[in-house]
């Protein structure tokens, strides 16, 4: 009887010892964020996206084909309700240089668009990502309307993660309370070129 | 059954019902996460499959973790469902599992918020095991997630780096919440559980208990059956069993030998062919008739039949048939007996009936015969022996005599209680039922014997306690002879001391009364192993007791049986030395003592013309002898065809007054001659008396009917027929001739006894103390009075409302009501009814004042106590009117000479004894003084009470009072007493007036007599 518990015992502990490595792994990566860049603090005047005049802005890069950015997506659409057409959404489409025509798909695309106020911007070979200097999928930078930058990071918790966050928290205080306050967030998501494009 | 621990067996019950339910939770949950483990892989494919850089892709961890981590999770909890189904580890595994399964889905999915909702719907899964800890266990993996999260990266947690606290009791409020409300499930669901195994418990009780009550009434039903069985083969008696078409269904082995049928043969036949023609014919139809309307004419019903055997031969049998319905089946079952022997028997049986019958018959004329023939010499013994004694004898002679009469008496004595016994055993005594006096029939038995008594020196006495109703139906012939035999056994065997006889009431009903009759003696006393015997026929206490006192020993055999026929019963108490008391009970009808109505007699019968009719010539003479002796006219006839010839002679002339007829006489007898009398009406006025010598039940009837006027059985006592012919004579008889005759009182023994007893004066004893009751009832009937008993005052007054008493005797000192004011409260009601009625004071108190106290109490004299014989006969012969005692046959005789005298002769003897004594001529100067003086005493009443002067009229009613007391006209004293006490009341009336109408007439008779005996 007590070897049968003594049994038990230690395959219990294994099975605990196995759990806690592999949900452990799995958190790691999860909670592992990407390249956080060295994004512009001012709109880039070269830019070829057009802006509304006396409206902030915000802008998010994305990977076509990064499963994180479900979760982006989702959390740019919380705060496209929250904040009510007070701001501007931007979702750039990055393909990478080398990308054949429609690599992209469509998946993306029309997730994007379903997000009432979204203007989606295919960016070819990375032009405007590198113009922004970010490159990791889900970054989200918020510039005002004199087109400084307010906000710099990912908004999901962790990687391909929904739910609250600090960045989204920021952006929806910023644009709803005129918060002065600047935030950076870690980025969770794929990095949308194979050599980094940027350093921190 | 043993008794049952039902906690235990529900305990157990309960235990394998929730192992059952955490197998079944086990299975569930090892399906269920395989399930998310797949959904888990394919949630991970389909929405992460691919980690990307640029153009080049990987596949992503999440895929990974699904393929890798996933069975990790599930594998080890569903081992252990398969290894340690229902183990406490297995389930918590299950819930640590389950959780981890959702937290990983959680993952896969992004965090969407609807799959958090896998970990609420885990826990509510994990309630199916209904064991709360698994829900902590569940609750604990989640707080561990969440609080190894909040440490390493709590934005992954609550969305911000540093969230409020209030967001962790959120988070672990719902937990709580549904936690709550889950346990709360789990631990209602655990004693529901436990409740349902209790009923379990209970009702597998019931249920156990109902299937051994079913196989012990299964064992009983087959042990009932094989016994049926058993007695149905083994039955001396045939059974047979058929159903509604007669068809036999079952044939017993005894039946087979019955008829000679094997079963083989009979079963599936119709039973008729048991049956002779015409049963056979008949059978079919008994039993259609009876399924159609129900009418019985055997089911049910034993009854004689005639069967019939295999050979054709017939037999004799007792049948007896009954219905048997099995649900809608209906069968008959026959118990048939062969009954020829039973038969053959019955047959032998009547015929030794006829036999026995025809010799009681032969036995009971024999008897009858006999009891005839012996009578009739025996009376012509004693009626002769008393003739004899009543002539001038000398002593030696007399002696001679009394012993022929004595020796007669005893042998008839024997005779009568063989003959007694002998209709006992026969069955052939019946009872009379008559009216009588009860009282009568006690006083009869003692005085009876009250010679024999006195002759051994011993005290008898008899006691009819008050509360016995006097005037009763039965028979008091039987019941005299019963208290004689007691009485008589009573005298034999007691040497001194006293015998005394008591009646009480026993029990009583509104017709019936039993009455207890006590026979207590002073004797030799009888041990208790003698005592058994003695009321069987032929045995005495022992066999000395024949030899040393005589006796048949058939005495106490026939007084049980009487008592026996009298619905009662008899028994004895006694102690040797001491005394015995035999005690008997009766059961006796009560009647009014209007129904005893007393029968008048006629006080001279000289001159009367009497025939005798007796085929015997001793009877005859004696008759004849008796009858001249009393002053009648006598004449004879040998029989009855003579006597009548000599009736229809004597009517043209002087007819005969009455006729002495014997019962048993040659060609006709003593009825039909009674009957062909009665039948001429010119015979109407004779009287008739019979006389028998076989007194047969419904005789004395008989003669009722016929029109006889006194029925006597022989040897008859010359006194008694005196008696008859003096109550014959004085009743009255219907002459119409075309009346039929009324049945009127017939005179018996019985009836002249009573009126016997009726004629002697009456005493009334007022006393409290049994023995002095005793005492003087026992003194006065040995002066021939007749007494009755009151046990205080106001019992005294009662009773003289309803006896005209001649006398009192009044105790003074008494509970209740003592005799001063019994007394007074007796001369208050007389007083209306202008009587006056002796009352003697008894007490113990000899002072002066006293006998003052009592005369202003109404009292009339006085005597102290104890009282003595000779001063009671004094005081009684002071105050009573006239000699209470009954003439014998010889002073009845001498009696007609000059009876009825209004002067107590006794009186006169004394004062002429007195007289001789002294001077010569005092009576004569006495009674000369007498009759000088009244007549002035009586003027002086006369004057007085039509004056209304009171003081004149007590005074000269004193003075006559106290001289026709002293000269003995006693009825003249009375009658002064009565008017002296009127005259003390003051109330001087119409009453005195005929009071002294009386006085006249009476001091007529008192002159008369009194100068017949200056005369003689």
């Amino acid at each position: 009887m007590n070897g049968r518990r003594l049994l038990a015992g230690v395959f219990t502990a294994l099975w605990a010892a196995a759990l806690a490595t592999g949900f452990g792994l799995m958190i790691e990566f999860d909670l592992t964020p990407g390249d956080a860049g060295n994004p512009a603090e001012v709109w880039p005047a070269d830019s070829g996206i057009e802006r509304v005049a006396g409206r902030p802005d915000l802008l998010m890069i994305l990977h076509p084909h990064c499963p994180c950015s479900r979760s982006s997506l989702a959390e740019l659409e919380k705060i496209a309700a929250r904040t009510r057409g007070r701001l501007g959404l931007l979702v750039l489409l990055v393909s990478p240089p080398g990308a054949a025509t429609g690599w992209a798909g469509d998946e993306a695309r029309l997730r994007s668009k379903s997000i009432p106020g979204v203007t989606v911007v295919d960016d070819v070979d990375g032009v405007e990502a590198r113009r922004f200097n970010i490159a990791t999928s889900g970054h989200t930078l918020l510039y005002d309307a004199a087109g400084s930058l307010r906000f710099s990071g990912g908004i999901t918790p962790s990687r391909g993660h929904q739910g609250d966050n600090a960045g989204s928290l920021s952006i929806v205080s910023f644009v709803n309370d005129a918060t002065p306050a600047r935030l950076t967030t870690p980025v969770f998501g794929c990095p949308v070129e194979a050599r980094p494009a940027c350093r921190r | 059954m043993p008794p049952v621990d039902f906690d235990k067996r529900a305990a157990v019950l309960y235990e394998q019902d929730r192992q059952a339910i955490l197998r079944r939770t086990d299975r569930l949950f090892a399906g269920l996460m395989l399930v998310e483990m797949l959904a888990g892989m394919a949630a991970a494919l389909w929405l992460t499959p691919l980690s990307w850089r640029g153009l080049s892709s990987t596949t992503h961890p999440h895929v990974w973790a699904a393929l890798l981590l996933g069975p990790v999770i599930v594998g080890f909890p569903i081992a252990l469902i398969g290894l340690r189904p229902g183990a406490v580890l297995t389930r918590h595994a299950v819930a640590v599992g389950q959780m981890l399964m959702g937290g990983m889905l959680i993952q896969f999915t992004g965090g969407r918020i609807e799959t958090h909702f896998i970990v609420f719907g885990a826990l509510a899964f994990l309630a199916f095991y209904r064991d709360w800890p698994v829900l902590i266990t569940a609750s604990l993996v989640v707080a561990a997630d969440h609080l190894v999260r909040g440490f390493v990266w709590p934005e992954s947690v609550f969305g911000v780096l540093t969230a409020p606290i209030w967001r962790s009791f959120e988070h672990a409020g719902w937990v709580v919440f549904i936690d709550i409300f889950l346990i709360t499930a789990c631990l209602q669901g655990v004693r529901e559980m436990m409740a349902t195994a209790g009923r379990q418990a209970r009702l597998e009780t019931v249920n156990e208990s109902i299937e051994q009550e079913v196989q012990a009434r299964t064992a009983e039903l087959k042990a009932s059956e094989a016994r049926a069985r058993s007695i149905l083969d083994t039955a001396v008696d045939g059974i047979i069993m058929i159903d509604t078409a007669g068809s036999v269904e079952w044939f017993n082995p005894a039946a087979e030998r019955m008829f000679g049928y094997a079963a083989e043969e009979v079963i599936g036949r119709s039973v008729n062919m048991l049956m002779p023609t015409p049963y056979r014919e008949e059978h079919d139809g008994y039993l259609h008739r009876y399924l159609e309307s129900g009418a019985r004419r055997l089911v049910g019903i034993r009854r004689e039949f005639l069967g019939r055997r295999k050979d054709g031969s017939t037999l004799p049998v007792d049948i007896g048939i009954g219905e048997v319905r099995e649900g809608s089946r209906t069968s008959f079952t026959a118990v048939v007996r062969d009954i020829t022997l039973r038969k053959q028997a019955e047959e032998d049986l009547r015929a030794a009936k006829e036999a026995a019958e025809e010799a009681t018959k032969i036995k009971s004329n024999f008897l009858a015969t006999m009891s005839h023939e012996i009578r009739t010499p025996m009376n012509g013994v004693i009626g002769m022996t008393g003739l004899l004694l009543d002539t001038k004898l000398d002593e030696e002679q007399r002696k001679y005599a009394e012993t022929v009469r004595s020796s007669g008496q005893a042998l008839l004595t024997l005779i009568n209680d063989i003959l007694d016994f002998s209709k006992i055993e026969a069955g052939k005594l019946q009872l009379e039922v008559i009216n009588f006096d009860l009282r009568t029939a006690v006083e009869e038995a003692v005085e009876l014997l009250a010679e024999r008594a006195f002759t051994k020196k011993l005290e008898i006495a008899s006691l009819v306690h008050h509360d016995v109703p006097l005037a009763v139906r039965g028979d008091p012939g039987r019941l005299r002879q019963i208290l004689i035999n007691l009485i008589g056994n009573a005298i034999k065997f007691t040497s001194s001391g006293e015998v005394i006889v008591r009646a009480r009431q026993e029990t009583r009903t509104a017709n019936d009364v039993v009455v207890r009759f006590e026979v207590t003696d002073t004797g030799l006393g009888i041990s208790g192993d003698s005592q058994a015997k003695l009321f069987q026929p032929f045995s005495q206490a022992d066999s000395s007791t024949t030899r040393k006192f005589g006796g048949t020993g058939l005495g106490l055999a026939i007084s049980r049986q009487l008592v026996e026929l009298m619905g009662g019963q008899i028994g004895v108490t006694s102690e040797p030395a001491r005394g015995s008391t035999f005690w008997f009970t009766v059961r006796l009808e009560k009647v009014s003592e209007e129904a005893l109505e007393a029968c008048g007699r006629r006080d001279d019968l000289r001159g009367l013309r009497i025939l005798v009719v007796d085929d015997n010539e001793t009877n005859r003479q004696i008759v004849h002898a008796q009858i001249a002796a009393w002053g009648m006219s006598c004449d004879a006839a040998d029989s009855g065809v003579s006597a009548l010839a000599v009736l229809r002679a004597a009517s043209g002339g002087r007819p005969f007054d009455l006729a002495v007829l014997d019962m048993q006489m040659p060609g006709m007898d003593g009825m039909e001659l009674a009957r062909t009398i009665r039948a001429d009406a010119r015979f109407a006025s004779l009287r008739l008396v019979m006389m028998t010598s076989v007194g047969i039940r419904g005789h004395a009837e008989v003669a009722r009917i016929v029109g006889i006027d006194a029925y006597l059985t022989k040897p008859v006592r010359q006194s008694q027929l005196y008696d008859c012919l003096r109550t014959v004579m004085g009743s009255p008889r219907h002459v119409e001739p075309a009346a039929k005759p009324e049945p009127s009182r017939l005179v018996t023994a019985h009836v002249l006894k009573e009126a016997e007893a009726r004629s002697r004066t009456r005493i009334l004893v007022v006393e409290d103390n049994e023995v002095n009751q005793m005492v003087t009832v026992r003194m006065l009937e040995k002066l021939g009075y007749r007494c009755d008993v009151a046990a205080n005052g106001l019992e005294a007054v009662e009773a003289q409302t309803r006896v005209p008493y001649d006398a009192l005797l009044m105790d003074c000192q008494m509970p209740e009501m003592d005799g001063y004011e019994a007394s007074r409260a007796i001369r208050e009601k007389e007083a209306l009814f202008g009587v006056h009625t002796p009352i003697i004071a008894m007490t113990a108190n000899a002072m002066q004042g006293d006998r003052a106290k009592c005369l202003a109490a109404g009292m009339d004299d006085y005597i102290s106590k104890p009282v003595r014989h000779p001063d009671l006969e004094a005081i009684l012969v002071r105050w009573l009117p006239q000699s209470p005692r009954t003439p014998t046959a010889g002073e009845a005789a001498a009696t007609l000479a000059g009876t009825f005298s209004p002067i107590d002769t006794s009186v006169l003897d004394n004062l002429r004894e007195e007289g001789a004594k002294g001077a010569t001529g005092f009576l004569a100067d006495l009674i000369g003084q007498f009759l000088r003086r009244a007549p002035d005493w009586i003027d002086k009443l006369r004057v007085a009470v039509t004056q209304v002067d009171a003081d004149a009229l007590r005074m000269a009613a004193h003075n006559l009072k106290g001289s026709s007391g002293t000269i003995g006209a006693n009825n003249l004293a009375s009658i002064c007493a009565s008017l002296e006490t009127q005259a003390r009341a003051g109330s001087i009336g119409q009453v005195a007036g005929e009071m002294l109408s009386r006085l006249d007439d009476e001091f007529a008779r008192v002159r008369e007599a009194l100068e017949s005996e200056l005369d003689s």
